[in-house]
């Protein structure tokens, strides 16, 4: 069997939605329709504007006033759509792949729905809450549950996150500790072995998406240890949680795994230059968070997976930047809302030149 | 010569409109549709345009309508046969929106929507409520299966032996439970969507570790989703389990997967007693419902009358908005200053369309019309009719003709179809495609404005096109002499069958000087030398018709420099071009026909003979002399005769030399002179421009237009070189043009040829071979058969390729001698454009 990404015999089965894809990929925004965006004053304008995009005429039959949920959700399922459209599309590996990215996506509504349970939410509320990428079958069954093992047993057994939740079994019941903790498992799992997928497919694919699961690791790492600060969670549960790839990926996991306060994470990552200088960013700009310095970076990492020709990592990307671009397009209309036009600026650009 | 030899003069014009009358004017102007406006706030966004408000609340509207719309359609699709479908009558012409006002509209609207939204919230209230009776209903009656089922009839469920115990237990603990309610056997029962109950029971059964016993049986009835009203299949389900907790637990489960739950009484008798009353209460809903229901209708019907009207008017108060978003905005003297292309002749009709509007808006100021100096070419706009309108797609297809260039549709109009025909000349195809022709036509006003599946749409675009291509077909089939490939003996051939070798015909008698009337003598179809005879007529026919639309075409050349005033072109171009096409190709066709009139089978071959021996005593035989040949010895040995030649006409040798001299005189003169002035001209005025200091640069740029005209690059630097290189490839191609597009020509001969062939394969082979062979049987088989193939291949296949071939002599062959397509297409503010293209 060829290898996905070799140029001999890409296109025999992925040629044609590769250019479907590209195709796509010009329908991003481009940095002319954000500053028509940001010029806006009421989210009837912004519908105006997005008519003249890729977006067409998706908000048609919405009646105004609109409200950014509903841009959000029209947007989403613009995306959605044309996820589908793709994945009906192709024939495996391709399509093994896409059900990855779709995985990420389950992982976040299971933690929704849990989340959503303990705090008694209406179920009906958190069901459209959840992506729609990521809906399966049983998921609402979670309401139902209250202990891991329930939730491995009666839910997720069936789904593909079925293998990833078994480190974490327990009889505990669920509880905010747990949750992150199944959280950041089931994604510690999901990477893991999207990565050993990947690499498995080797050529281009394995080149980009090797970069992009890295940093996505790495992101996770650092952001778990930040985020333990001042939590019950214990050191060494914690260092359960650290994915086993990544550029930190050993020595540099060792160091945040013995971290107690940011300076110390600070110094963990000062060998590992690309991360300094996004930690460097956040201090020279106030208004910038590190999570901001991140996207940024996942947003430029993303671009280049488009100038690799023959791979899948593209397809990954393109969907990362369409989840960064709705976000960007909701933070527009929040501020357009909120009558904060001083932040509305601070919306990630895509394409920056 | 019309409308369409040149296009319409256009004029730029200037409006400037009081912003009260505004709203008229455009409203005039869109209903006369004879102006194409210029947006002037190019790049200003489209939010922050002067009317941006108004087009939002259009569109507003415009989205209330399509909700109307949505629900009289649900409406009219419900499977409910009893009731009429609204009708939606189609959008009027008479103008009758024009005296509905926006603002009234749009509080109506807003009523209405308010209105059907309530009625639609009411209306899915009430199918609710009828759902859950439907379904409580029935997990009545399928419960009271179950239970008496297991309770009576165990034995019928004979092969599962412990869910039948379960079973009588829970027979025995619903009875007991009244009782004593000491056992702790519980259920639930309710009904749950099909689709989902797979997933639903494994769930069950892994959330309860297998202690559970479950039935189930499907709803007679689809229950409709209350929400679109689609139907959902679904189950009932009854499931008995042990213990309190499991049943939170089990109720919990059941609501994630959307199952409605109902109680259900222990005893039968409650349960009948229940199950009546959910009856009665089920037949008032049903009544209520109606009754809602036709208030709707009702509702809808009143707006299905109008809406057509309404969907008229908002859209084209939208246009109107997006155009006077167009136009600039005067704040100090609050007027609106447009600008836009139109016909000249039509400013009258422009002048009186604002008069109107002034007079419909009562503005105190008419508004002012100017026609401004235009400073890029002005759009191109034929007036066309149903008839020329296809030809001009033709044309248009390729390019659209150059302001005022003269428009080559005119032509098209009859060597496109006469190209057609002599590739695809039979009568009797010819015939049928007339019939599908007429046919179309003949549905012209039913099927106009309709939406047709493309197959028939494309055909039916171009009926006119098509029924002059039949015509010609019929006519090329004359001369050919072929009816589905058989010849006709209408007037008698000349000729008769057969002399003592079975092969050589002789004139008949009486027929001496009579030669057949039209066309070609039947006797040629069958005869052994048919093809040969067949392949000259055509080939030569061919050659002579292609050069002379060629010659058509530089003459073209000619009108156009004369009427731009290019003398360049027309001394420098055109008068060069004319004499190599004349010499070399004029002078094939002239051969062709004076060969045609030599008698050659008069002549003696004896006599020829004796008279022809060359200075060395060898005698030439007789032939007639091949033109290809003497064409090839006019390059290879001008001014002498080669070896063994026939003279066509005397001095024959002489003319030829001269004629190539002519031909090689003329590619210097094409590719020299016009670059050289040029560049002399442009000398000339720099020097003068130096000498005036420069002062006249306008002047100096119009000239630069008028010079480079025709390449394009009137505007740019001069450049000598690209100059240069441009005139070189012109030359090159056309020299080489002369011999490749002339010899293009010949596919008027290879296309007849394979027609006539193929139609003869399917006959003789087919019809007459084998269908006669085998019997009556065998003859309606296959006549059958041919009558498809001759449908599908000869009439379907061969005209789209005919109709290929004809297309591309016309746009290479033919237009590129003159015609430049590089025009825009005129694109006025039309109402009637609007709503015609409406799906573009």
């Amino acid at each position: 069997m060829s290898t996905p990404g070799s140029l001999l015999s890409f296109n025999i089965n992925d040629g044609y939605i590769e250019g479907i894809l590209r195709g796509f990929r010009l329908g991003l925004l481009s940095n002319v329709d954000y500053s028509n965006l940001t010029q806006c004053d009421a989210l009837d304008d912004m519908k105006i504007h997005l008519a003249t995009t890729g977006y067409g005429d998706f908000l048609e039959n919405e009646p105004s006033p609109l409200h950014t949920t509903t841009i959000a959700e029209k947007c989403t399922l613009k995306m959605v759509e044309e996820f589908n459209y793709l994945r009906a599309n192709v024939v495996n590996p391709l399509a093994q792949f896409l059900d990855y990215i779709r995985y990420g996506y389950m992982i976040d509504n299971v933690v929704l729905l849990i989340t959503g349970t303990l705090h008694e939410r209406d179920p009906e509320e958190l069901k459209e809450k959840c992506h729609p990428l990521g809906l399966f079958d049983s998921m609402r069954t979670i309401s139902a549950e209250a202990t891991v093992d329930g939730l491995y047993n009666n839910v997720l057994i069936d789904t593909p996150l079925g293998p990833y939740i078994q480190s974490c079994l327990s009889k505990e019941d669920l509880n905010e500790m747990n949750i992150e903790i199944i959280r950041n498992t089931l994604f510690k799992a999901y990477l893991e072995d999207f990565y050993a997928f990947c690499m498995k497919l080797g050529g281009t694919t394995a080149e980009v998406m090797h970069d992009i699961l890295m940093f996505e690791a790495d992101r996770r790492a650092i952001n778990i240890t930040l985020n333990s600060f001042g939590t019950d969670l214990t050191r060494d549960d914690r260092a359960k949680l650290y994915p086993a790839l990544g550029i930190l990926h050993p020595e540099g996991i060792e160091k945040l795994k013995k971290c107690d306060d940011a300076d110390q994470v600070k110094a963990a990552i000062d060998f590992y230059p690309k991360y300094r200088d996004l930690f460097n960013d956040t201090q020279f700009n106030e208004d910038k968070t590190l999570e901001d310095s991140f996207f940024e970076h996942e947003v430029d990492m993303h671009k280049h997976s488009f100038y690799r020709q023959g791979g899948y990592g593209a397809f990954y990307s393109y969907f990362k930047l369409k989840e960064q671009e709705i976000r960007n397009i909701v933070w527009i209309a929040e501020c357009i809302m909120q009558d904060q036009k001083s932040k509305m600026n601070q919306y990630i650009p895509l394409f920056p030149n | 010569m019309g409308d369409l030899w040149r296009s319409q003069e256009m004029q730029l014009v200037q409006l400037f409109v009081q912003v009260e009358a505004a709203h008229d004017t455009v409203d005039e102007l869109g209903e006369l549709g004879l102006i194409e406006f210029r947006d002037l706030n190019h790049g200003v966004n489209a939010v922050q345009r002067n009317f941006v408000n108004e087009v939002k609340r259009a569109d507003e509207m415009d989205r209330k309508l399509r909700f109307f719309e949505k629900l009289i359609k649900d409406a009219n699709s419900s499977k409910d046969l009893s009731q009429q479908p609204i009708p939606i009558p189609a959008m009027p012409t008479d103008g009758r929106d024009r005296d509905l006002s926006m603002d009234e509209l749009e509080t109506r609207f807003e009523e209405l929507e308010k209105e059907l939204q309530q009625m639609n919230n009411n209306q899915e209230m009430l199918n609710r409520n009828h759902n859950e009776l439907i379904e409580l209903k029935y997990v009545l009656e399928k419960d009271e299966e179950f239970f008496s089922q297991a309770g009576q009839r165990p034995d019928l469920d004979g092969a599962r032996d412990t869910d039948l115990l379960l079973g009588r237990d829970e027979e025995t603990f619903v009875s007991a439970s009244s009782t004593s309610g000491a056992v702790k056997l519980g259920f639930v029962t309710g009904v749950v969507p099909r689709d989902k109950f797979p997933t639903f029971e494994r769930v069950l059964f892994r959330a309860t570790r297998g202690n559970l016993y479950m039935k189930y049986t499907e709803v007679d009835e689809d229950i409709k989703d209350p929400r679109d009203g689609k139907p959902v299949k679904k189950y009932v389900f009854i499931v008995f389990f042990q213990g309190d907790k499991l049943q939170t637990k089990i109720k919990k489960i059941c609501e994630s997967f959307d199952a409605n739950l109902y109680p259900c009484p222990d005893s039968p008798n409650e349960r009948k007693e229940l199950l009546s009353q959910v009856n009665t209460r089920l037949d008032d809903l049903r009544v209520v419902i109606a009754r809602t229901l036709e208030h709707r209708r009702q509702v809808l019907f009143d707006v299905g009358r109008q809406l057509s009207v309404w969907q008229m008017k908002v859209r084209k108060e939208k246009a109107i908005y997006h155009t006077m978003n167009m136009f600039n905005y005067d704040v100090g003297r609050r007027c609106l200053i447009a600008e836009g292309w139109c016909p000249k002749a039509s400013i009258e009709d422009i002048q009186l369309a604002l008069r109107k509007a002034r007079d419909r808006s009562g503005a105190l100021v008419p508004s002012i019309l100017s026609i401004i100096k235009p400073t890029e070419q002005p759009p191109t706009y034929f007036k066309v009719n149903k008839f020329t309108r296809a030809y001009q797609n033709i044309v248009d297809a390729y390019g659209v003709a150059r302001y005022r260039e003269i428009n080559p549709a005119v032509f098209t109009m009859v060597t496109f179809p006469f190209l057609f025909g002599i590739m695809f000349g039979d009568v009797g195809h010819g015939i049928l495609l007339l019939l599908a022709t007429l046919f179309m036509i003949y549905k012209e006003k039913e099927w106009a404005g309709q939406e047709l599946s493309e197959m028939i749409a494309t055909p039916f675009e171009g009926r006119y096109v098509m029924l002059l291509m039949a015509i010609f077909g019929i006519y090329c089939g004359f001369i050919y002499n072929e009816f589905f490939s058989v010849p006709m003996n209408l007037f008698g051939s000349r000729f008769e069958c057969c002399d003592s070798d079975n092969l050589t015909y002789h004139i008949k008698e009486g027929f001496e000087n009579r030669v057949y009337p039209i066309g070609v003598d039947p006797v040629w179809k069958g005869a052994g030398n048919e093809l040969l005879y067949y392949n000259s007529l055509k080939m030569k026919n061919a050659i002579i018709l292609g050069v002379i639309q060629m010659c058509l075409g530089i003459f073209m050349k000619m009108f156009n420099a004369i009427y731009f005033r290019q003398e360049l072109d027309l001394f420098f171009e055109f008068i060069p071009q004319i004499l190599l096409m004349l010499a070399l190709f004029g002078y094939l066709c002239f051969l062709i026909v004076l060969k045609w009139l030599t008698p050659f089978y008069l002549m003696d071959k004896q006599e020829w003979e004796s008279n022809h021996t060359t200075p060395n005593g060898s005698v030439h035989t007789f032939t007639s002399p091949m033109l290809l040949n003497t064409m090839i010895y006019m390059f290879l040995n001008p001014f002498s005769a080669p070896e063994g030649a026939i003279e066509l006409f005397k001095g024959q040798f002489i003319v030829q030399g001269i004629l190539l001299i002519i031909a090689f005189i003329c590619v210097p003169w094409m590719l020299l002179p016009k670059p050289l002035i040029l560049r002399a001209r442009h000398n000339k005025k720099m020097a003068l421009k130096r000498a005036a200091g420069g002062n006249s640069a306008h002047e100096e740029e119009e000239h630069d237009d008028e010079a480079g005209g025709g390449h394009g690059h009137g505007h740019g630097e001069f450049d000598f070189g690209e100059l240069f290189v441009h005139q070189v490839i012109e030359t090159i191609e056309f020299v080489l043009g002369s011999v490749s597009n002339t010899a293009s020509y010949l596919r008027l001969w290879a296309l007849s040829l394979a027609h006539s062939e193929l139609s003869t394969v399917f006959w003789d082979m087919g019809l007459i071979s084998l269908g006669v062979k085998n019997g009556p049987i065998g003859v309606v088989i296959i006549f059958a058969v041919w009558t498809g193939v001759t449908v599908g291949v000869l009439l379907i296949m061969e005209t789209l390729s005919a109709f290929l071939h004809a297309l591309r002599l016309h746009w290479v062959e033919f237009q590129n001698k003159f015609y430049k397509g590089d025009g825009k297409k005129f694109l006025p503010f039309s109402y009637e454009r609007m709503f015609s293209n409406e799906d573009e």
